[in-house]
């Protein structure tokens, strides 16, 4: 392969400047490294992002994208912010943000807890058979919860009744759908959560478990003082990419019913997507998106100033 | 990191702005052209071709799109090589399905003007508007002849007319009507009424069973509403979502059917009731009869019941399938010869009419012995009759999204019927001044 | 004794916890079982009426899940080597060097990593556009090349971040007993950096797996990928949910091993990598 034949090249060529530097580490080499990344990345991206901020600024729609569309500069953002269609879609996201991902790392947490507990048997098996839904596909398990929620038939309401309570119509209520994707998304995440959690308990010294049992410590102190800080990073790295995730989410509450009754649960991206393709405005979608990404990198900022995230070392 | 990002933004800002003025543009140019050549290809008058007398046959490589499932494609496929290439040898025919539904506009936007779309493509007439709008057809005004049109019924003509162009050659025609269970429904006699509707609904509700499949979607709907005096889209009116006659049919759709019917009216809960036989009729469409029989389903076809309280049968919107010729088509005359071949050609539109029940709109197969006589054709036929087709102008389109969410807002109970009829009018209104 | 009713306590919770939440997975076999194929069956049966395997031969003998499959691995296997050869050298230069417009980049990375998914589906006209000119259209390679492309900001940052956890001591000390830069990376670097590859062989396993949108919009009919066939299936009209359930296990089948097979290094991965803070 082409990639091949110039990599050698580029070894060959660092092989070089390291025996001429002094410094082993230093500039010209990195730079040969990551290259090709950058090449590659932007030679396919580059040209789309740039283009999508021009569709920005121009009233381009499926009407008019093959006779030419015009120029109309900064409108669709003043639209956009100053009648405040933005907000309401971004509020929405926002209340689903804040609910689902505690509720994620809650129940991740939980389930690792008990996963890693030595109280539990046949870890071996059990463990990675409830790590299956992971393989799955998402979008087909969507569509499985999707029948599941049915009202009238679905599993879940005829478990309900079983039990003696009340059906609830998931899918076609503006509560009830919130909570229904809440519900599919902590299914669909808590693999990979889970794993992360589980390795992450797995790597604590057994000794700080020993020293604290010895100072009498119950297990929920231990807990408490010994487990929680210690996986406290690959916690909030976990929260990180779920919250982004999160923001931008558009598969779970678009397959299961379009983004709630008649639109209530319209998240960013599902707003978005309908501006683009149901109603064909390409511009205007496109200067949204460009705010939701302006949005997204203050809030990695803001969170990455909290964690001190990137530091370099 | 705040400057770094800062950087970013105002540099990716810079580059775009000077990007403005050229890249609009260039995008256009090539399109622009194919656009010309369209017009001039308009040009010369009609006299000229009065009949394709073609001394030579068109030849040369053409891809047709359509939307049927293998087994149906299958029968087009094999006509193709027996019946069409004895008479055009010279022209190969890509005959492929078309990509996802959803995706479908978009990929006829983004292949037609560069070439990589098909030359042909078989759909419903209600896209001609918008995509007669976008630039993506080719009007076929220069290529038809009287003599062919007249081959075929006034409306199903006129649906693939728009603003005065021909844009489309009708292939087939539909709409619902209402089938039953036979042997759910056993002695009991098929309501020809609303009231006498309601009756064995009730009945089967009683039973355990539900009344009816009937999904909530416009299409369905559309028969009442017509019948109330209310109406979706009028050229003349405008928009009329929430007209008197509009508010008053779904009042009395909620009215009668929603005791008898599941929760969930959508298409998808709706859709199964009738071949798991937990529902004795349906609403639907030609579409699902290819279902029910692969579920062995013993199935009767009616009209749609006579609305009791005013008298009159419900006039069903019907749909056009048509086959359309791209902007992006070069061989036009190939391709026209094929349009001309899937629309006339007795075997495929009797195979599709007798196999399938989509109604055809070519007098000289209605006129044959085994189309009368065949029931469901018969009934799916009356219900074209009695019915109205859509509108073929891009208000149309505009019309199904908000329309569905309003249907499913009304039945969950989240608003009223006028409420949410309300709500779709000034949605889709806003869309349409968007448009032009 | 405590501890013993503590044991089976907990573990028949687990059990029934894991049993709950693999159901949704029962429930795709079940349909698959089926003979007609509804997800919104009206009766609650684990192992339907008339269960048979037809769904499963439909698959094998008469489906287009061979060709699919096919296609898929094509663009599997390229966009792996592809995406691995570019970013392992440069997660590497990240974690080592110093150059200028380092952090920026980083930086950046991470963001358009976040965003990939979003702008991309928007970004699809123009990049047709493009590729339209230049003839890479409806290619199985171009299609690899724009996964590849798009899941380089991510994974150079997370390979970075497993980097740094791989003391520098290792490579200073093999340089320094004059090892050839091509040895070091072999020997040293490579071994040591294997749970980083594979968690990073995962992410990209994941997301070409399920990635249908973009593949949809570039390929023709005879080329498309997995995913987007499995998608087709759903009709217009009705979906054959049987068939569906049926290709979507074989399907997610080749996912499970790969993830199955390194579970190993999954563990060592996700702890090393990500956030140190």
């Amino acid at each position: 392969m082409k990639w091949n034949k110039t990599y050698k090249f580029c070894f060959k060529a660092g092989g070089i400047l390291l025996k001429r530097d002094k410094s082993i580490w230093s500039s010209g080499k990195g730079i040969i490294l990551i290259l090709p990344g950058i090449i590659l990345f932007f030679s396919f991206f580059l040209y789309p992002i740039i283009y999508s901020v021009n569709m920005s600024m121009t009233n381009v729609s499926f009407f008019n994208l093959i006779k030419g569309p015009e120029f109309i500069g900064l409108s669709h953002y003043k639209d956009l912010i100053l009648k405040a269609e933005f907000f309401l879609p971004l509020i929405r996201t926002g209340a689903f943000i804040t609910t689902s991902i505690p509720l994620k790392i809650f129940i991740a947490l939980l389930l690792s807890v008990l996963f890693n507990s030595k109280f539990v048997k046949f870890k071996q098996i059990l463990y990675p058979t409830i790590l299956i839904p992971w393989a799955i596909p998402w979008f087909l398990s969507v569509m499985v919860w999707r029948g599941m929620f049915n009202v009238d038939f679905g599993i879940i309401n005829q478990a309900l009744k079983v039990i003696g309570l009340p059906p609830v119509n998931w899918l076609n209520g503006i509560w009830s759908a919130f909570l229904s994707y809440n519900i599919v998304e902590v299914w669909l995440t808590y693999p990979f959560i889970m794993s992360v959690i589980i390795s992450a308990m797995q790597s604590i010294p057994v000794e700080f478990y020993e020293l604290a049992k010895m100072d009498g410590a119950s297990p929920w102190t231990i807990f408490r003082h010994v487990t929680i800080p210690m996986i406290k990073k690959s916690l909030i790295w976990v929260s990180l990419i779920q919250v982004i995730a999160s923001y931008m989410i558009f598969g779970v509450p678009f397959l299961l019913n379009r983004g709630g009754p008649a639109g209530s649960n319209e998240f960013l991206m599902i707003y978005g997507y309908q501006k683009a393709f149901s109603q064909g405005r390409y511009g205007y979608a496109s200067a949204f998106m460009i705010i939701v990404f302006i949005i997204l990198s203050i809030l990695v900022l803001l969170y990455s100033k909290f964690t001190k995230l990137t530091e370099e070392e | 990191m705040k400057k770094t990002i800062f950087w970013l933004i105002i540099i990716i800002f810079i580059l775009s702005l000077t990007l403005v003025g050229t890249g609009c543009r260039e995008e256009a140019t090539p399109v622009e052209e194919i656009a010309e050549e369209v017009i001039e290809e308009e040009a010369p008058p009609i006299e000229e071709e009065v009949e394709v007398t073609v001394v030579e046959k068109p030849s040369g490589e053409i891809t047709v799109w359509h939307g049927d499932s293998d087994e149906v494609a299958k029968i087009t496929q094999d006509l193709i090589e027996t019946s069409f290439n004895a008479e055009y040898p010279d022209i190969k025919v890509n005959y492929e399905l078309a990509p996802d539904p959803d995706r479908f506009r978009e990929k006829l936007l983004i292949t037609v003007p560069s070439g990589t779309g098909p030359d042909l493509f078989e759909w419903n007439h209600d896209w001609i508007g918008i995509l007669a709008i976008a630039g993506i057809l080719s009007p076929i005004d220069d290529l038809m002849t009287a003599d062919l049109l007249e081959q075929f019924y006034d409306s199903a003509v006129k649906a693939g007319n728009y603003k005065g162009n021909q844009y489309t050659l009708p292939i087939s025609a539909e709409a619902v009507a209402m089938a039953y269970n036979k042997s759910l429904m056993g002695d009991k006699p098929i309501p020809a009424t609303s009231d006498e509707l309601v009756e064995l609904m009730k009945e089967f509700k009683d039973k355990g069973l539900y009344g009816i499949s009937f999904p909530m979607v416009p299409f369905t709907v559309s028969g009442f509403v017509h019948a109330f005096g209310g109406y979706f889209w009028d050229d003349d009116l405008g928009l009329g979502i929430n007209s008197e006659g509009t508010i008053e049919a779904m009042e009395w759709i909620l009215e009668k059917f929603k005791p008898y019917m599941t929760e969930d009216a959508s298409w998808d809960p709706q859709v199964v009731l009738f071949p798991e036989e937990k529902a004795p009729l349906a609403i639907n469409g030609p579409w699902m009869l290819g279902g029910w029989t692969d579920a062995g389903i013993d199935y009767g076809l009616t009209l749609l019941p006579k609305i009791s309280e005013i008298d009159k049968d419900p006039m069903p919107y019907t749909g056009v399938k048509s086959i359309y010729m791209t902007s992006g088509c070069e061989n036009k005359e190939a391709a026209f010869a094929f349009m001309v071949w899937a629309t006339t050609n007795k075997d495929r539109i009797l195979n599709r009419a007798m196999q399938l029940g989509y109604i055809p709109v070519l007098k000289e197969i209605l006129e044959v012995q085994e189309v009368k006589d065949d029931p469901k054709l018969s009934i799916f036929s009356q219900e074209v009759a009695l019915g109205k087709p859509m509108a073929s102008g891009p208000e149309m389109v505009a019309i199904w999204g908000p329309m569905q969410n309003a249907l499913d807002a009304m039945w969950a109970g989240v608003k009223t019927v006028e409420e949410a009829l309300n709500d779709a009018q000034t949605e889709i209104q806003k869309s349409i001044d968007e448009m032009e | 004794m405590k501890r013993t009713t503590l044991t089976i306590f907990l573990t028949l919770i687990a059990i029934v916890i894991t049993l709950l939440f693999i159901f949704p997975f029962i429930w795709v076999v079940s349909s698959a079982l089926r003979p007609y194929g509804s997800l919104y069956t009206t009766e609650f049966r684990l192992i339907p009426e008339n269960a048979n395997l037809d769904s499963f031969k439909w698959v094998f003998l008469e489906s287009k899940f061979f060709i699919w499959f096919k296609n898929s691995m094509i663009v599997y296997i390229i966009t792996l080597i592809s995406s691995l050869i570019v970013t392992i050298p440069a997660g590497y230069a990240f974690s080592r060097f110093k150059f200028f417009g380092k952090n920026t980049l980083l930086n950046s990375y991470f963001i358009l990593s976040q965003f990939m998914s979003g702008m991309g589906i928007i970004a699809l006209i123009p990049l047709y556009t493009i590729l339209v000119r230049l003839k890479m259209i409806d290619s199985l390679v171009t299609l690899a090349l724009i996964y590849s492309a798009s899941v380089v900001p991510f994974v150079t940052w997370y390979l970075k971040t497993y980097f740094d956890s791989v003391p520098k001591d290792f490579d200073e000390a093999a340089l320094i007993d004059g090892a050839s830069f091509n040895q070091i990376w072999r020997y040293v670097i490579l071994p040591l950096a294997k749970p980083g590859i594979y968690t990073s062989v995962i992410f990209i396993s994941i997301i070409i797996w399920s990635e249908w949108i973009i593949a949809g919009i570039l390929l023709s009919a005879k080329n498309i990928t997995l995913p987007v066939g499995l998608v087709t299936l759903q009709g217009r009209w009705e979906t054959p949910w049987n068939h569906f359930a049926a290709m979507a296990l074989i399907y997610a089948l080749p996912m499970f091993i790969v993830f199955m097979v390194g579970r190993r290094y999954l563990k060592t991965g996700l702890t090393l990598g990500g956030l140190k803070g």
